[in-house]
């Protein structure tokens, strides 16, 4: 029998509220919102409540996935990774580099979005760059 | 319920239960009659526009 | 107030009686409900006190539920204040844990936060550390009591209108075991409506407390929007005293009125 409370941050949005997510045996069953922490103060919202739902998810991508006659399947992370570089540097050459735009998430952290803004400005060139957050 | 219904703000005589047998046709009609007619002498529900304008997400 | 609590649970543990012991712990600054199994780990043991009594408390009933739906053939030690224990008393007699296999370390609460609690048996039957205070009457359900209706319906009406429905009373409620919650029944709530109807959405959680709140108050805690939840289900508690004379873990052997699953209260 192992059962373990680990203290983490919710996932869903920058405000950060902590919570311990109860975990049995390897299988993460229930979230506790964290009475200690200055964020949240023991309180969350629907959304952070309900994070031990998603972490084990059928439903999550484990691999990347790339169109191929207009299908979605499964590739590698090298295969994606040079498609999408391909793809980006064809349109930037034959359009330009504000035909590109990015899209962010809420669900990163702050520095994941930091080198997302950082690539978009200058390694691609364009401040086309936007987040789900800014609702 | 009555008293739940009362400490929440709202009159506990809109909420009336009564046993009556399926073979008790007048009485049921009668209990009704009565019931309706408190309703109306104590005018619309506080909750009526309480959730007004609210659509489902 | 930790030194006779761990001194009990070291005698629990080390003489094989339980398998671990359910209770708080100081952890990276933060107190944790925490599975203590090995006596080394009970130098971090505290009781959730941090700024003041009783202020970092957790559900730990409900995660006992979890363990011992998970194992059980062995016996846990659960930390338990008043409020802990009549939980457990009703959880056993609505039949989701055997009270033979849980072995409760009790502790009294002081005077301060049975005032803050409304509490009317701030400490367990047996505990070893802590004194019995005096019990406390729910001011805040006289002071409601004695509004008008109109000011009654106000001052709900103003805290309802708060909720964001994030179902956070529920999911910290000891006491909220059932598998189908009514709460999530699209006939009664409906799904995805945000914020809930008022006054439905509190109302059919008032209803399913009756008979089985046992006055822990995390539900107030844990609510973002400061909704007195917990003077609600107190006055759902005095009705069930005053038309059955049964309040719910006070006494253990006894059902809820309730209670039909398991026959009706001899």
């Amino acid at each position: 029998m192992d059962y373990r409370t680990v203290l983490t941050t919710c996932t869903h949005c920058g405000c950060g509220c902590n919570f311990y997510l109860e975990v049995l045996d390897g299988k993460v069953i229930g979230t506790i919102p964290c009475k200690t922490s200055p964020t949240n103060e023991g309180k969350l919202c629907i959304k952070g409540w309900n994070v031990h739902e998603f972490i084990q998810s059928e439903k999550r991508l484990t691999q990347p996935l790339l169109r191929k006659d207009g299908e979605l399947k499964e590739v590698s992370w090298d295969e994606a990774l040079d498609f999408t570089a391909k793809r980006l540097r064809e349109i930037k050459d034959t359009h330009g580099a504000d035909s590109i735009g990015f899209l962010t998430s809420a669900r990163v952290t702050n520095e994941e979005n930091y080198l997302l803004q950082k690539f978009c400005r200058a390694a691609i060139g364009t401040n086309n760059v936007d987040h789900c957050a800014r609702l | 319920m009555k008293q739940l219904l009362s400490f929440s703000g709202i009159e506990e005589e809109r909420l009336h239960s009564k046993w009556i047998s399926s073979a008790e046709g007048p009485e049921f009609a009668e209990e009704m009659r009565k019931f309706v007619e408190n309703l109306r002498a104590l005018g619309p529900s506080p909750l009526k526009d309480v959730n007004k304008g609210k659509k489902a997400a | 107030m930790s030194d006779k609590v761990k001194d009990k649970v070291k005698e629990l543990l080390s003489s094989g009686k339980i398998k671990g012991f359910l209770g708080l712990c100081s952890r990276d600054g933060n107190i944790a409900p925490h599975l203590f199994v090995t006596e080394d780990e009970l130098d971090n043991l505290v009781v959730g006190d941090k700024s003041a009594p009783g202020d970092s408390r957790y559900p730990l009933n409900r995660q006992l539920i979890n363990l011992v739906r998970a194992y059980p053939d062995d016996t846990f030690g659960i930390l338990v204040r008043g409020c802990d224990e009549r939980g457990l008393a009703a959880l056993a007699s609505w039949n989701q844990i055997n009270p033979n296999k849980i072995e409760m370390v009790g502790i009294a609460c002081p005077q301060e936060l049975a005032i803050a609690c409304e509490c009317l048996k701030p400490y367990p039957e047996s505990f070893v550390d802590g004194e019995k205070c005096e019990g406390v009457t729910a001011e805040t359900v006289a002071r409601i009591d004695s509004l008008k209706v109109k000011e009654r319906f106000d001052l709900w009406l103003n805290e309802f209108s708060k909720c964001i429905k994030c179902y956070g009373c529920r999911n910290i409620c000891p006491m909220c075991f059932c598998n189908e919650c009514s709460l999530e029944n699209d006939e009664l709530i409906r799904k995805g409506e945000i914020p809930p109807e008022i006054p439905t959405f509190h109302l059919t959680r008032a209803v399913h407390m009756a008979g089985r709140c046992i006055d822990c108050g995390l539900c107030s805690e844990a609510c973002p929007a400061d909704i007195p939840l917990r003077t609600l289900y107190k006055k759902v508690a005095d009705i069930i005293y005053k038309q059955y004379n049964f309040r719910a873990g006070y006494d253990a052997g006894q059902k809820s009125p309730l209670n039909f699953l398991g026959g009706l209260p001899e």
